[in-house]
C-alpha cells in the first residue's frame, strides 16, 4: 500500500468519525466518502528541444453539493490521484466550514518545475486547461494555485480557457495577479482570516486580543502577515521563529521591520532588536509561555514529544496539518483550545470565493471592503463551529467540531437536492 | 630609362648600404616571380658581360667533386645588380620597391631580434627597445611563419612565462606586434630581467585566441565588436625579488619548509611586515608616474604568479586580490597602492597556498610573483562604484539539477555589482545559469526564486576609500539606468513580474535579482557559451572565466584552464547490496566516479551540529583539521550539515581547506528541517580546491523522497574520536569518526556514484568491492 493512500483513507477516517457523531445514515456515509467526479488526462507537450513528452493530469470534484468545485492545482512529481482525492476532500470541508457556496476539488499534474523552462511550463499549462476546458468553468468548478503553480500559470490558464470560450470568463480560475482579475487583500488573506478567528476565539472568554502575547511559528508569507496583523489588533508578538532560529522580545517586537527584513534578506538570520533574545533551534518558540500560539510554518510541528510542553492556551492553526493525532489528544486533555487550520486558514479560499465573485460582476472592491466580507465570513464560520463545540458539551475538540458543522452542510445540500 | 623609380631605388640602395645586397636578391626574386624576366636570364647576362674580363672560370679543369654553385665574382655581381636595377625601375612602382625594401629591412631586424632574445639574461629594457624598433617598421609584407614563431617563442619566454604549455599555444596568437603594448604597460628597472606571469598572460592569451582575425575562424569579428580587456598594468616578478632583497625580507622565501602551525602563526606579522615595506626608489617613481597618468580609478591589484593559472594548478583564491578606490592625493593612492601591493606579495606565504604547493609538488620552485595591476571594470553611481554585472563562467558544468542540462555546455554564476560574490563563498546566492538552457532554474515558486536571489551587493565606497557590502535597497536607491530592467524583477502577492521594455519600478513591488530579462535577450549567454567554446578549442581543454560588464561594454577579466576530472568514466550502480549495507542513496547533483575501501567516516549529523553552542561549533573545526591532519594517507571521508567551508557557523562547520584537504570525499547534508539550506558549492573556489586536489564533493538532501539515508547502520560502531584525539572526547555527542573495518569485520565503505543517470550509492562490503 503507497502512502498517498494512506492520505486518502486517513481522510475517510476522519469523515467517518464525524458521520458517527453526527449519526448520519449509511449511505450519505458512503455517498461522502468518494469522490463525485474524476478526470485524468493525457497531455502531450512539446518541449523546447522540440521533443514531445507526455503529461498525466487530474482534476477531482469531490462534491459539488454546495456550490461549483474549488480548489488548487499542484505540479509535483510525486503528484498522484490518491492525493489529489484526500486534498480535494479536505477542500470540500474547508469550503462548507467557511460557509462559501463552493464545493471542493483538487487537480494536479505529475511533473518537475524544476525541469521545466517557462515555455514548457506555459505550453503545459495550455495543455492542461485545453483538454480539462468542457470540465470546468466559473459555474462548474473553478482552479487555483497551489504547490509549485503561481499567479503566472494561473494567468496563462484563464487566457487559455477564454479562448477556448471566446469570451472574457476570468472567473474561472482564481489566484490571478491582480493586473488580469485578482482580488485586493488575497496576499494577507490567510493571516487576516486567522487574526478574525483568533480574535472570535479570544472573545469566547469574555476577553479581547489588546495585550495578549503571541508565539509564531514560521515567518514566510502567512506567518509574517500574522506578526504585522495581530501586533495592528494590540497583541505583542513576544516569540518568532524560522529556519534561522527561534527568537524572544519580552516587550514584543517589531513585526513590520521584522517583515521587511526577512523581505529583503530571504530569512531572518541577521535580524537584530533591543531586548531580543536567539534561541538556535527554531521548535523553541512553540513552548514560550504566551496566551495565543501560531503554527504558521510546517505539518507535524506539535507531535506527542512537545505537546506537553505547550504553554499557550490558544492555539490558531495557520499551517496546514501543524498537529499530529496524538498530540491532539494530549492538547485537548491538557484543556487547550485548538482552532483547527481548516477553519483557522479558510480565510484564503474566502478571498478566492470573493474574487470569483468580483470577476462575476466584473467590478472589483477595495481592499477595506474586502477584509470586511472576510471579517463577517470568518465570524460567522467561527460562531458556527463554536456552537457545535458548546452542542457537545467541549467533549469533542474543536477539530472535529468543525468537521461536523461541514459534513452537516454538504449532507443536508445533498439531501435537499434529492441526492440521497 | 632611368626614371624616377630608377632614383628612388638607387637612393634607396645608398641609404641602406648593408641591405642593398638583400633588396637586390629580393627584387630580383619578386622579377622572376611576377615573369618579367627569369633569373636565369640575368644571371647568364651578367655572366657574359662580365665574362670577357674574368679571368677565372673556364680555365678550370673540370673537377667532379666541386659543386655545382657558381661563385659570383664581384664584376659579375655588379651586372646582376644593374640588370635588377634596370628591370625593376622600368616595372616596378615606387610603392612597390618600397614594400620590398621594407620586408627586407623587416626580416634583418626580425633576425637581430632573434638573436638578441635567445641571449641569456638580456636585460628587458634592451629587449623591448628591440621589440618597439620592430613594432615601428614601415608596413610591408609579414615575415616567413617559422621565422615569426621563433621570434614569437623566445619573446613569450622573457617577457611572459616559461611555462611550456602555456607557450605552445601563445605562439599561435600572440604575435610579436601584440607584445609591445604590453611591455609599455610593464614595470621595472631598466637593467632587470623578469616576466608578467600566468594571470597576466592568460587575459591576453585568451583575448587574441578570441579576435585574431588571422585564425582561420569567421567569428573574430563578433568577438572584437562584443568583448573587451580593461586597461592593465604589469609589475614584472623581478621587482618581487628585488623588493624582498630591498626590505630585507628574502628568509620568507623558505616559510615553505616549515610546519602548518608555524605557517600559520608566523603568517599574520609576514603580512604587516610586507605590508609596510617600500620599493626602491625607481620603482616608486614608475608607479607613482601610473597612478599620475590613469588618475583616479579604482583598481585592483592581482598576483600574477609563476606557478599561479598554469595547467592543471590554478591556485584559484589562494592569492589575494585587493581593490583599491584609489581616490585622493597622489601620496596617499601611491601609499595605498604599495601597501597593497605589499599583501598581494605576502598572501604566497599564507597556509593555504603553501598547502597546496606541497600537495602539488611545487613546493621547491623558487616562486617569484608578478603584479598585475588593472582598472576596475565598473561605473559610478553617486559616490559608489561597480560593474553592473559580474561572474564567473566554467567550461563545464558540475551544478545539474535535471538531466536537460549538458555536462559539456558550461555553467555561469552571475551576480550583481562586484564579482566577489560569485567567485567567493558568501552566505548569499549568485544565479546560477547552466548554459543548455538559461532560463532553467531549480526553484519553481515565486518565494523560493525569491529566496534564491541575491540579497546583497558588493561596491567599492570611493568616498571612504573601501571595499562594502550593501543591501540590494541601499544600492539601489543610487543607481538609475534602464539597464537595471536586465537584471531586477519585482515580487508582491506571491508573483515575480520581469519589467516591460526598460522601464524598473521599484515601487511597484520588491526588488528580486533575477536577470530574468538578460538572460531572455539570449546575447550573453551566447556570448559566454561561443567564448567557451573556442578558447577550450585553442586550450584543448576547458576554461573558467571571470568576467564583468561595465558602460555597456563587456569584460573579459580572467581566463585559465580548467582543472576538472576530464574522464567521465561509465559507473555501473551496483543493485546487489543488501539493504542493511547501504547508508545512503542519492539522485541528486551527484558527481561522476567510484571510491572504494574507505577506512575512516567523519560524521557530524545537522541535527546533533545544532544543539551545540556556538563556540563549539567554531572550535569542532579545529577538532576536524586535526583529525585531518591524523588520518592524512588514510582512506577517510567527511560528511556534515551544509556548506564545508563557509565561515557562517550557521551554515556549517568553518572549515578551510586547509583543514579538510586530506580527506577522500566531502558530503554536505542538507537538512531543511536543520535550518541548513541545501546551496551546494559547486563554482565557488572552495569547490575548485576540492576538484583539483581529486577530493569528491557531493550534497545529500535526507529529506528527498529519492534519498535513502540510514545513519543507523552505524549504531553499533564505536566511536573513535576519543582514542585518535582524546583532548577532544567532549565532542563524542556530535562528531562520530567510524573505523569501518573496526566495526565491520574487515569489510570497507565504498561510494559509486553515476553523473549521467544521477545514481548514487554508499554501501558496507569487503576490501575492493567489484
Amino acid at each position: 500500500m503507497s502512502k498517498s493512500q494512506n492520505i486518502f483513507e486517513m481522510a475517510q477516517q476522519q469523515l467517518d468519525e464525524a458521520c458517527e457523531l453526527l449519526g448520519l445514515d449509511p449511505s450519505t456515509r458512503e455517498f461522502l466518502r468518494w469522490p463525485q467526479k474524476e478526470i485524468i488526462v493525457t497531455l502531450p507537450v512539446r518541449m523546447d528541444n522540440g521533443n514531445i513528452k507526455i503529461f498525466k493530469g487530474y482534476r477531482v470534484q469531490y462534491n459539488r453539493a454546495l456550490g461549483p468545485t474549488k480548489g488548487g492545482l499542484r505540479w509535483h512529481p510525486d503528484e498522484t490521484i490518491d492525493t489529489v482525492r484526500a486534498l480535494a476532500a479536505w477542500m470540500t470541508w474547508k469550503t462548507a466550514v467557511v460557509d462559501i457556496p463552493l464545493g471542493g476539488g483538487k487537480g494536479g499534474v505529475t511533473c518537475n518545475p524544476q525541469e521545466l523552462s517557462d515555455t514548457e511550463k506555459e505550453r503545459l499549462a495550455r495543455a492542461f486547461i485545453g483538454a480539462i476546458a468542457k470540465d470546468i468553468g466559473p459555474t462548474v468548478d473553478v482552479p487555483a494555485p497551489d504547490v509549485y503553480t503561481t499567479p503566472q500559470i494561473m494567468s496563462w490558464m484563464m487566457d487559455e480557457y477564454e479562448k477556448i470560450k471566446g469570451e472574457s470568463m476570468p472567473g474561472v480560475i482564481t489566484g490571478k495577479p491582480i493586473d488580469i482579475g485578482g482580488s485586493k487583500g488575497r496576499a494577507a488573506a490567510t493571516a487576516r482570516g486567522g487574526l478574525f478567528i483568533a480574535r472570535e476565539a479570544i472573545k469566547t472568554r469574555d476577553e479581547s486580543l489588546a495585550g495578549k502575547t503571541v508565539a509564531i511559528q514560521g515567518f514566510g508569507n502567512v506567518g509574517g502577515w500574522a506578526g504585522v496583523l495581530f501586533k495592528e489588533a494590540g497583541c505583542k508578538i513576544v516569540g518568532i521563529s524560522d529556519i534561522s532560529g527561534a527568537y524572544y522580545k519580552m516587550q514584543g517586537f517589531d513585526t513590520d521591520a521584522m517583515f521587511e527584513y526577512v523581505g529583503k534578506h530571504g530569512s531572518l538570520e541577521g535580524y537584530t532588536e533591543e531586548g531580543m533574545k536567539a534561541f538556535d533551534n527554531p521548535m523553541d518558540v512553540l513552548e514560550m509561555n504566551v496566551d495565543i500560539l501560531i503554527p504558521a510554518a510546517l505539518e507535524s510541528q506539535i507531535t506527542a514529544e512537545n505537546a506537553d510542553r505547550i504553554k499557550a492556551d490558544v492555539i490558531v492553526e495557520l499551517a496546514n496539518g501543524p498537529t499530529t493525532p496524538e498530540a491532539d489528544t494530549i492538547l485537548f486533555k491538557n484543556k487547550k483550545f485548538v482552532v483547527p487550520d481548516f477553519l483557522a486558514n479558510s480565510g484564503g479560499v474566502t478571498v478566492s470565493y470573493f474574487e470569483q465573485v468580483q470577476n462575476a460582476y466584473n467590478f472589483y472592491w477595495e481592499e477595506a471592503e474586502v477584509n470586511e466580507r472576510l471579517d463577517q465570513k470568518m465570524t460567522a464560520a467561527f460562531k458556527a463551529v463554536y456552537n457545535m463545540y458548546c452542542k457537545y458539551d467541549k467533549k469533542v475538540d474543536m477539530r472535529k467540531a468543525a468537521y461536523m458543522v461541514a459534513i452537516a452542510r454538504v449532507a443536508r445540500a445533498a439531501k435537499l437536492r434529492g441526492w440521497i | 630609362m632611368k626614371n624616377k623609380t630608377y632614383e628612388h631605388l638607387n637612393h634607396v640602395l645608398q641609404k641602406h648600404p648593408n641591405l642593398a645586397e638583400k633588396i637586390i636578391q629580393n627584387l630580383l626574386i619578386q622579377l622572376h616571380n611576377r615573369k618579367i624576366v627569369s633569373i636565369d636570364k640575368i644571371y647568364q647576362h651578367s655572366r657574359e658581360m662580365a665574362a670577357p674580363l674574368s679571368n677565372t672560370g673556364d680555365k678550370k679543369k673540370y673537377n667532379p667533386n666541386a659543386g655545382k654553385v657558381h661563385q659570383w665574382g664581384k664584376k659579375e655581381k655588379e651586372y646582376i645588380r644593374k640588370m635588377v636595377i634596370k628591370h625593376a625601375s622600368e616595372n616596378f612602382s615606387i610603392e612597390e620597391i618600397d614594400r620590398i625594401v621594407n620586408y627586407v629591412s623587416k626580416t634583418e631586424k626580425a633576425f637581430a631580434l632573434e638573436n638578441i632574445a635567445n641571449l641569456p639574461g638580456v636585460s628587458f629594457w634592451l629587449l623591448a627597445e628591440k621589440v618597439h624598433e620592430f613594432c615601428n617598421l614601415p608596413e610591408a609584407e609579414p615575415i616567413p611563419l617559422s621565422m615569426a614563431t621563433g621570434i614569437r617563442v623566445a619573446l613569450l619566454k622573457n617577457f611572459i612565462s616559461d611555462n611550456l604549455q602555456f607557450i605552445r599555444i601563445a605562439r599561435k596568437y600572440i604575435r610579436i606586434t601584440d607584445l609591445d603594448p604590453i611591455i609599455k604597460r610593464t614595470l621595472g628597472s631598466e637593467t632587470g630581467t623578469g616576466k608578467i606571469g600566468g594571470k597576466a598572460a592568460g587575459l591576453i592569451l585568451a583575448y587574441k585566441i578570441l579576435t585574431d582575425e588571422y585564425s582561420g575562424d569567421e567569428d573574430y569579428e563578433y568577438f572584437q565588436k562584443n568583448v573587451h580587456v580593461p586597461e592593465s598594468y604589469y609589475l614584472r616578478t623581478d621587482v618581487f625579488e628585488d623588493f624582498l632583497a630591498y626590505n630585507g625580507l628574502v628568509e620568507y622565501q623558505n616559510q615553505k619548509y616549515k610546519s602548518i602551525d608555524e605557517i600559520h602563526d608566523e603568517y599574520p606579522l609576514i603580512r604587516e611586515l610586507f605590508k609596510n615595506a617600500d620599493f626602491q626608489p625607481a620603482i616608486k617613481r614608475q608607479l607613482r608616474h601610473l597612478l599620475e597618468k590613469i588618475g583616479e580609478v579604482p583598481l585592483i591589484v592581482r598576483s600574477s604568479s609563476l606557478l599561479e593559472d598554469n595547467f592543471g594548478t590554478s591556485f584559484s583564491g589562494k592569492y589575494d586580490s585587493i581593490f583599491l578606490a584609489n581616490q585622493g592625493s597622489l601620496d596617499d593612492r601611491l601609499s595605498a597602492l604599495i601597501a597593497a601591493i605589499g599583501e598581494v606579495y605576502s598572501s604566497g606565504l599564507g597556509p593555504d597556498p603553501l598547502e597546496y604547493r606541497k600537495e602539488h609538488d611545487l613546493l621547491d620552485y623558487f616562486e617569484s610573483v608578478a603584479i598585475l595591476i588593472q582598472k576596475v571594470v565598473g561605473e559610478r553611481f553617486g559616490d559608489y562604484f561597480m560593474p553592473l554585472w559580474a561572474g564567473v563562467a566554467f567550461g563545464r558544468n558540475e551544478y545539474r539539477w535535471t538531466k536537460q542540462l549538458k555536462y559539456e555546455d558550461g555553467l555561469v554564476r552571475l551576480v550583481f555589482g562586484m564579482g566577489t560574490r560569485a567567485v567567493d563563498r558568501v552566505s548569499d546566492y549568485p544565479r546560477m545559469i547552466g548554459l543548455t538552457k538559461p532560463l532553467l532554474r531549480p526553484e519553481a515558486t515565486p518565494q523560493e526564486i525569491k529566496f534564491y536571489s541575491q540579497k546583497k551587493v558588493d561596491v567599492i565606497d570611493l568616498k571612504s576609500n573601501t571595499f562594502v557590502t550593501m543591501t540590494l535597497d541601499e544600492i539601489l536607491d543610487k543607481i538609475n539606468t534602464p539597464e537595471l530592467s536586465k537584471i531586477i524583477s519585482t515580487y508582491k502577492d506571491n508573483h515575480i513580474t520581469d519589467p516591460i521594455g526598460n522601464v524598473f519600478y521599484q515601487e511597484d513591488g520588491q526588488p528580486v535579482i533575477t536577470f530574468n530579462n538578460l538572460l531572455k535577450e539570449k546575447k550573453f549567454p551566447e556570448l559566454i557559451s561561443r567564448m567557451l567554446k573556442k578558447l577550450e578549442k585553442a586550450y584543448n581543454c576547458p576554461v573558467d572565466l571571470e568576467f564583468a560588464y561595465a558602460n555597456q561594454k563587456f569584460y573579459l577579466l580572467q581566463c585559465r584552464p580548467l582543472a576538472h576530472r576530464l574522464i567521465e568514466e561509465k559507473i555501473q550502480i551496483p543493485d546487489d547490496i543488501p539493504e542493511e549495507k547501504i547508508f545512503f542513496r542519492s539522485e541528486r547533483d551527484v558527481p561522476c566516479g567510484v571510491l572504494k575501501n574507505i577506512e575512516y567516516i567523519i560524521y557530524c549529523d545537522p541535527l546533533d551540529y545544532n544543539e551545540i553552542p556556538d563556540n563549539d561549533k567554531t572550535f569542532l573545526a579545529r577538532v576536524i583539521s586535526k583529525l585531518n591532519r591524523l588520518l592524512e594517507g588514510k582512506r577517510f571521508i567527511l560528511m556534515g550539515p551544509g556548506r564545508w567551508g563557509s565561515s557562517n557557523i550557521k551554515l556549517g562547520i568553518p572549515t578551510r581547506y586547509s583543514d579538510i584537504n586530506k580527506t577522500k570525499m566531502i558530503f554536505e547534508i542538507a537538512r531543511e528541517s536543520g535550518g541548513y539550506t541545501p546551496e551546494v558549492s559547486y563554482g565557488t573556489h572552495f569547490f575548485q580546491d576540492l576538484v583539483e586536489a581529486n577530493i569528491f564533493y557531493m550534497p545529500l538532501y535526507p529529506d528527498l523522497s529519492s534519498t535513502y539515508f540510514n545513519p543507523g547502520i552505524f549504531d553499533t560502531c564505536d566511536n573513535m574520536l576519543g582514542q585518535l584525539v582524546p583532548a577532544y572526547e567532549r565532542f563524542e555527542k556530535v562528531l562520530k569518526v567510524y573505523q569501518i573495518p573496526r566495526c565491520f569485520q574487515a569489510q570497507y565503505f565504498h561510494i559509486y556514484m553515476d553523473r549521467e543517470n544521477q545514481k548514487s550509492i554508499g554501501f558496507i562490503a569487503p576490501e575492493n568491492h567489484s
